[in-house]
């Protein structure tokens, strides 16, 4: 009878017999010991503040010595009638998407030509070194280099040639600087994750289309780009993730001089930090933690859509 | 006699054969179409962008400000002759910070990477190869975490770290460093241990070695270099962060390199010390590229397969 | 259909100071299926890939019908070829595969979808249309590959050993499909394959080659009856040649006691004081061991129809030499003798017999040049 009873463990490991069975249970035990700190951590400083800020985007609460109070959705209907909120939003969207798009026709770019280029493993080590460099200081440097008088490099060389100063810092084409900068400091990430896949493609398939008479651009279209869709598709959840909290590369390049950058020139990010520092005036928590949720709702949303949009069935090589 | 010397004759007479430099390419390989062409300039123009961008930086750092925005290319003269070539550094280091920062980032980073690491591999193990239900929807719990943004974390962090003392304190932000980063770590390192193969760690279950055993023995040196890759990645990332550091940092005493800079620019802007300001990214960004030229294969094919995985 | 000459074409490769391929002269004729054959890392895939354009040509030119194509990009040349592992498009399906040179060089779709389903019909895969190679069997997948190569309706087909990925037997079945459906469609094709089994039986004519340059070139009957050089004497034919080192006397050359007459030629011809006697397995006739080359059998390999006896040469003199270095039946066995006799003849092992080689079956090479001696 003994052996018909069910096992008293947990009802969803699957049942082990014999000596190996033994170690198995054994090497399951484990599982709570290993996990546990790394889980811990990660629920007290990630999920359970995510959550606070959440419900917090539901209360006002100006900061540290107020207490938060229960107001519904008051911070976001008064965050959505900012002109503040509105700008940081649309900029935030421009460089997700302009910028995105953008980044990923150069990347595209970059895989037709560097598959057989020589001197490839070298030129794709230096793409690349934008990602070692701290945002703070790609940040600055684009600062500099677009000083709106001839101190600043781009008006250097324009007066070289004989142009006129542009103001490339003043509203509407500084959220044109951002992007320049956003793209070459992460075009060499994702285009060592693509190329990291082009160079999965057996080269027989290429010579195939060489045969055909394929273009480049035909050979992308019907060769690179399908044999790494699934990448893409990773590389695009990414870009997502990584666009929505850029946050330090524009404040310093935006408020060069290290002054908190004009409202005009706000993502998303930079309107929670002002908010939750009061750079900007008064600190405002309530209306960081809408914010921040914004943010979260916005990549959810994204990156769901972008995982639908891309679902495909997988290739088998 | 005469067939030995027809034969010797022969040899001689065949020309000694010699492969060309460089073998010819397929044909048509080489033609130029508009796209290739494009794709080609812009690619240069990028490459040397990058380099110019260095040379200036490094340039930069060993000029005066007239030098830096009259003469941005060319090389520096003025400190040279004044007899005082790291005047710029100097100042950087002693007056603006530098210094303290450096030291602090360094043993920030890596207490935080190692503790990091430490954490993440256990888990990571436990979650990719003991076989229990329910790991695959944890892992994707924990990895769902690299899409959160630090801005929704940072009031509620800071407000109930301020409770209890940690925040302006480099305990704290060691703490912040090591949870924030460990979706990201854990997330890598699955995929890691999930590529090993099976036959090890049983081998080493059939010799009779317990599971703590066969981890520490037999897993964590296999996935030595997993390990290593993760902690690189993670260093890179912490040495550049600003944003946590800029919220939990007050103290000029505490403030790690990049908040150190970006406190800095404020005060090199207004005293026009620009020199001292590009030492100042120079001291920053000089680190992570020594890093990198000496790594760099393994720190590409490590964001890669966190990415490509 | 045109026909192919390769003149005076060598290869290199970067970093590789011998020529892959070395001034290989060879004529294609229009129509003509020419098998390429030789060991591993000879060349074989490298002239190929000369024809199709995808290497260069470091010295001499490469000819397809009357035009110089040497430096004509691949689409240009108006070829098609099937790859050792298919290169079918995961992402595509069947139908897409097939079409996918057609669709290339914007070939109305009506029109294309017809010759999809022509060469769908001729190779059997109608059925597979749809699906996507993954869920294709091995054999089905080349015959993928081979559609894609038919419908561009090339003026030559070339084959890069396309049957090595299949079992023994589909190997058998697919190779008469790939011969009877070039004589059908009456093709130019160069055909590519280490395995000489399938150059014998495929090929109008054979090209053997070795380290980049062309040992012979010959119909199948002429490259087993005459074979030029001691390294196609043991490549060609299985179980390979026996081959025999002897000296020459003024009599002639002695082999096992009994000696074969040189022509003048033959002297004439010789460039040392050494020749390879060569006689095939079949070549031999049994006896007893007083009468002919005494051996005794060490091995009886029985197939039924034939049974080969592998022997041991009783007098020292008889020592096979070990010439084809690849050959697994040599390594195998390097110094017996093979002899095949007709199947289920009642020969054990330690049995002692003599061998009479049959009349017209020597070959004799010089052991210097290696050269075949004329006749
Ligand atoms: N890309 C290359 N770079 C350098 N050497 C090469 C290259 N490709 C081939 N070789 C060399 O050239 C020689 C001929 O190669 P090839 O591929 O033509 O041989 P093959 O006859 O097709 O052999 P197999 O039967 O194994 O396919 C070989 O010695 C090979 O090592
Ligand atoms: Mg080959």
């Amino acid at each position: 009878m003994a052996t018909l009873a069910p096992p008293v463990t947990r009802g969803t490991t699957p049942r082990v017999t014999g000596a190996s069975g033994g170690h198995l249970m054994r090497k399951k035990r484990l599982f709570w010991p290993f996990v546990l700190p790394a889980l811990a951590l990660y629920v007290i400083f990630l999920v359970l503040p995510t959550v606070a800020t959440v419900v917090l985007s539901f209360t006002k609460w100006a900061g540290a010595g107020d207490t938060p109070a229960f107001n519904g959705f008051t911070q976001y209907s008064q965050m959505w009638a900012s002109d503040n909120f509105q700008s940081a939003f649309q900029n935030t969207l421009l460089l997700l998407f302009v910028g995105g798009i953008g980044t990923f026709l150069l990347a595209f770019l970059f895989t037709m030509v560097l598959r057989d280029m020589r001197g490839g493993r070298l030129v794709r080590a230096i793409l690349f070194f934008p990602n070692i460099v701290a945002p703070v200081a790609i940040g600055m440097f684009f600062g500099l280099m677009f000083m709106p008088d001839k101190r600043g490099l781009a008006n250097f060389v324009l007066d070289k040639f004989g142009v006129e100063a542009v103001p490339f810092l003043a509203q509407g084409s500084i959220v044109w600087v951002v992007m320049g900068a956003i793209m070459w400091a992460s075009a060499g990430f994702y285009i060592t994750i693509l190329m990291a896949a082009v160079d999965r493609i057996p080269p027989y398939l290429y010579e195939d289309s060489d045969m055909a008479g394929a273009s480049p651009w035909q050979k992308f279209w019907n060769v690179t780009l399908p044999m790494t869709w699934d990448v893409v598709g990773i590389a695009g959840v990414l870009w997502t993730i990584n666009a929505i909290k850029i946050f330090e590369l524009v404040f310093v390049l935006a408020g060069s001089g290290g002054y908190a950058p004009p409202p005009f020139s706000w993502t998303l990010g930079i309107y929670v930090f002002d908010r939750s520092v009061g750079a900007n005036g008064t600190p405002n928590f309530g209306a960081a933690c809408a914010c921040a949720v914004m943010m979260i709702l916005l990549v959810s949303v994204l990156v769901v859509l972008l995982r639908r949009l891309m679902r495909r069935d997988a290739i088998q090589f | 006699m005469t067939v030995v010397e027809t034969q010797a004759t022969a040899a001689a007479a065949v020309p000694v054969r010699k492969a060309p430099r460089k073998p010819k390419a397929a044909p048509g390989s080489r033609k130029l179409s508009p796209l290739r062409l494009l794709g080609l300039i812009v690619v240069w123009l990028f490459t040397a962008f990058n380099i110019l961008l260095l040379y200036w930086l490094i340039a930069g750092s060993f000029k005066v400000p007239a030098e830096i925005f009259r003469e941005p290319f060319q090389l520096p003269v003025i400190l040279f002759q004044r007899g005082t070539p790291f005047a710029n550094y100097i100042y950087a280091w002693n007056n603006a910070g530098f210094g303290d920062a450096f030291l602090v980032t360094v043993l920030l980073v890596a207490a935080a990477t190692v503790t990091i690491v430490a954490v993440s591999a256990p888990a990571a193990y436990a979650l990719s190869r003991l076989g229990v239900r329910g790991s695959g929807a944890m892992t994707n719990f924990v990895a769902i975490g690299m899409g959160v943004p630090f801005q929704t974390v940072i009031i509620p962090l800071f407000v109930s770290m301020a409770k209890i003392h940690l925040t302006d304190n480099l305990f704290g932000l060691y703490l912040v460093y090591v949870a924030l980063s460990l979706p990201f770590t854990v997330f890598l390192l699955t995929g890691f241990f999930r590529s090993l193969p099976d036959e090890l760690e049983e081998a080493a279950a059939i010799d009779g070695a317990s599971p703590v055993r066969t981890f520490r023995s037999v897993m964590l040196p296999l996935a030595r270099g997993g390990l290593i890759t993760a902690m690189i990645i993670n260093a890179i990332g912490l040495w550049n962060e600003t944003l946590l550091a800029l919220v939990f940092l007050q103290t000029n005493a505490h403030f790690t390199l990049a908040r150190a800079l970006f406190s800095f620019y404020n005060a090199a802007v207004y005293q026009s010390q620009y020199g001292g300001l590009i030492a100042g990214v120079a001291i920053i960004v000089l680190p992570m590229l020594v890093l990198y030229l000496v790594l760099a294969r393994r720190i590409i094919t490590g964001l890669t397969l966190g990415a490509g995985k | 259909m045109a026909s192919v000459s390769f003149k005076g074409t060598t290869r290199f490769y970067a970093g590789v100071d011998r020529p892959a391929v070395d001034g290989l002269d060879l004529e294609v004729e229009d129509g003509e299926f020419l098998v390429l054959v030789g060991p591993s890392g000879c060349g074989k895939s490298t002239t190929l890939r000369m024809l199709a354009g995808l290497e260069g040509v470091d010295e001499g030119a490469v000819w397809i019908g009357d035009r110089d194509v040497t430096n004509l990009p691949p689409k240009n040349r108006d070829i098609a070829m099937v790859f050792q592992n298919y290169a079918l498009y995961p992402h595509m399906t069947v139908a897409d595969n097939i079409g996918f040179h057609l669709k290339i060089s914007k070939v109305p779709k009506a029109e294309r979808a017809k010759r999809i389903q022509e060469a769908a019909e001729l190779l059997d895969l109608t059925e597979y249309l749809d699906r996507k190679p993954a869920k294709l069997s091995g054999g089905q997948r080349q015959r993928v590959a081979m559609g894609r190569a038919i419908v561009r309706q090339p003026q030559v087909f070339l084959m890069d050993e396309p049957l090595s990925n299949l079992d023994a037997k589909l190997r058998v079945q697919t190779r008469t499909q790939i011969a009877s459906l070039q004589r059908r469609l009456g093709i130019t094709t160069i055909y590519v394959t280490h395995d000489q089994t399938e150059a014998m039986t495929m090929g109008d004519r054979v090209a053997v080659l070795k380290d980049g340059i062309l040992q012979q070139c010959d119909t199948p009957v002429g490259l087993f009856g005459k074979p030029a050089n001691l390294f196609v004497a043991g490549f060609i034919g299985s179980p390979a040649m026996n081959l025999i080192p002897s000296a020459v006397t003024a009599e002639g050359v002695s082999l096992g006691g009994r000696t074969i007459g040189l022509t003048p030629a033959q002297r004439e011809a010789l460039t040392g004081s050494d020749v390879v006697i060569g006689v095939r397995p079949e070549g031999w006739e049994t006896t007893s061991p007083e009468n002919g080359i005494p051996v005794m059998v060490e091995v009886v390999e029985e197939l039924g129809s034939d049974q080969y006896l592998y022997c041991t040469a009783q007098d020292e003199s008889v020592e096979q030499v070990a010439h084809v270095e690849e050959s697994a039946e040599e390594r195998e066995a390097p110094h017996t003798i093979t002899v095949r006799t007709p199947g289920m003849a009642p020969w054990q092992r330690g049995e002692k017999l003599g061998l009479i080689p049959k009349p017209g079956s020597v070959h004799l090479f010089d052991a210097a040049s290696g050269e075949r001696l004329p006749d």
